[in-house]
């Protein structure tokens, strides 16, 4: 027995089908029980599926959607501003250390007051400047500045990890 | 008092008033927790699910044109994002869910119990739930969001007439298993 073909009964159901070929359809159905009852059960079917309730979210979800925003959009900015922080004590402590050598290097120049030449007060500032710096770098002070660059490395490879982490959540993975 | 479009409220939104978005989540939350309950088959992950697509669309706000609909713009990310989700659960949606032209069979999948007799749209909406995740997807945007095929085309990214087929293979499947266990008359 042949019946009617799966996709005519759906266009059919959807008032897809043109005037002339509707009709052809009706008349088969009138015919044959089969297809009647293929086609009662869709339809059947898709009045029960224009029924369907939605389900209901738990209480409280759009009180945890916008405490949520609020939480996610305000960290970061609270983010910049501590990162913000961390550079500024890492420039004071730079300028500290330029402003410590510069007056080391003044005090030591102070007393020639007459006129000097030029080149030896640049050979001078820079012979001490360069003694200074020995002096900072050496063993002793070498380990409290490297600790001090360790933790701010440390610090900054922290945020830039949270970050990435931040911005592939957004992305949506 | 007027009822404020999604375009109104995004606007608003965008203007500064965060608040007016929980409006938005009102209006969409329980049909958008349907469509991924359906997906996932999980109400918790359902939910969690949901909360990260709210919070998506917040943050791409300012990426609205508002050349689509709103609520096509934002099944298309709960779309996504539950696809994502089952993906991350390891299940096989490649192989279970990339063609359309898949065939499924869901008399051997599901074994009702006349004795369990349930109301109608109960048991036939626990039926769409053992269709692919895909297909009850459709079946979710097409009978409870009452969205066209265009709209549920651009959501899910395939053509209209894909979605006719799946639509219809969905429809076949249920009608199929009603007719196979003979429950025609216990459901008539």
């Amino acid at each position: 027995m042949n019946l009617l073909p799966d996709e005519i009964l759906n266009k059919y159901l959807d008032d897809e089908l043109d005037t002339q070929k509707s009709a052809e359809v009706e008349e088969l159905l009138k015919n044959s029980e089969a297809d009647r009852k293929r086609f009662n059960v869709l339809k059947l079917i898709h009045e029960e599926l224009s029924l369907i309730e939605e389900d209901k979210i738990p209480n409280g979800f759009t009180n945890r959607v916008m405490a949520n925003i609020s939480k996610k959009f305000v960290l970061p900015r609270q983010q910049n501003y501590f990162i913000l922080s961390i550079a500024a004590v890492f420039i004071l402590i730079c300028v500290g250390i330029v402003v410590y050598i510069s007056a080391a290097i003044i005090s030591s120049s102070l007393p020639q007051t007459e006129s000097i030449q030029v080149t030896k007060t640049v050979y001078r500032f820079s012979n001490g400047l360069i003694m200074e710096l020995r002096n900072l770098f050496s063993s002793k002070n070498l380990s409290i500045i490297g600790s001090v660059f360790s933790l701010g490395i440390m610090i900054s490879g922290y945020f830039f990890y949270e970050h990435q982490k931040h911005t592939k959540v957004n992305m949506g993975a | 008092m007027k009822k404020l479009s999604d375009q109104q409220i995004i606007e608003s939104v965008r203007d500064g008033n965060q608040s007016d978005y929980s409006i938005i989540v009102d209006r969409y939350k329980n049909k958008a927790f349907s469509l991924l309950n359906r997906m996932l088959r999980n109400e918790q992950d359902a939910e969690e699910t949901l909360q990260d697509c709210f919070l998506k669309a917040y943050k791409s706000l300012n990426s609205f044109k508002g050349e689509a609909k709103f609520s096509t713009w934002f099944y298309r990310i709960v779309y996504n994002t539950a696809l994502t989700k089952l993906s991350s659960k390891k299940r096989k949606i490649e192989n279970e869910m990339s063609s359309v032209d898949e065939h499924f069979d869901l008399k051997s999948d599901y074994d009702y119990n006349v004795s369990e007799r349930k109301d109608m749209s109960e048991f036939i909406n626990e039926l769409v739930n053992k269709l692919p995740e895909r297909h009850s997807a459709i079946i979710s945007l097409f009978y409870l969001d009452e969205m066209s095929y265009e709209e549920i085309s651009k959501v899910l990214d395939i053509s209209i007439s894909n979605v006719k087929v799946m639509l219809h293979r969905s429809r076949n499947a249920l009608r199929n298993l009603i007719i196979e266990k003979n429950l025609v008359k216990e459901l008539i």
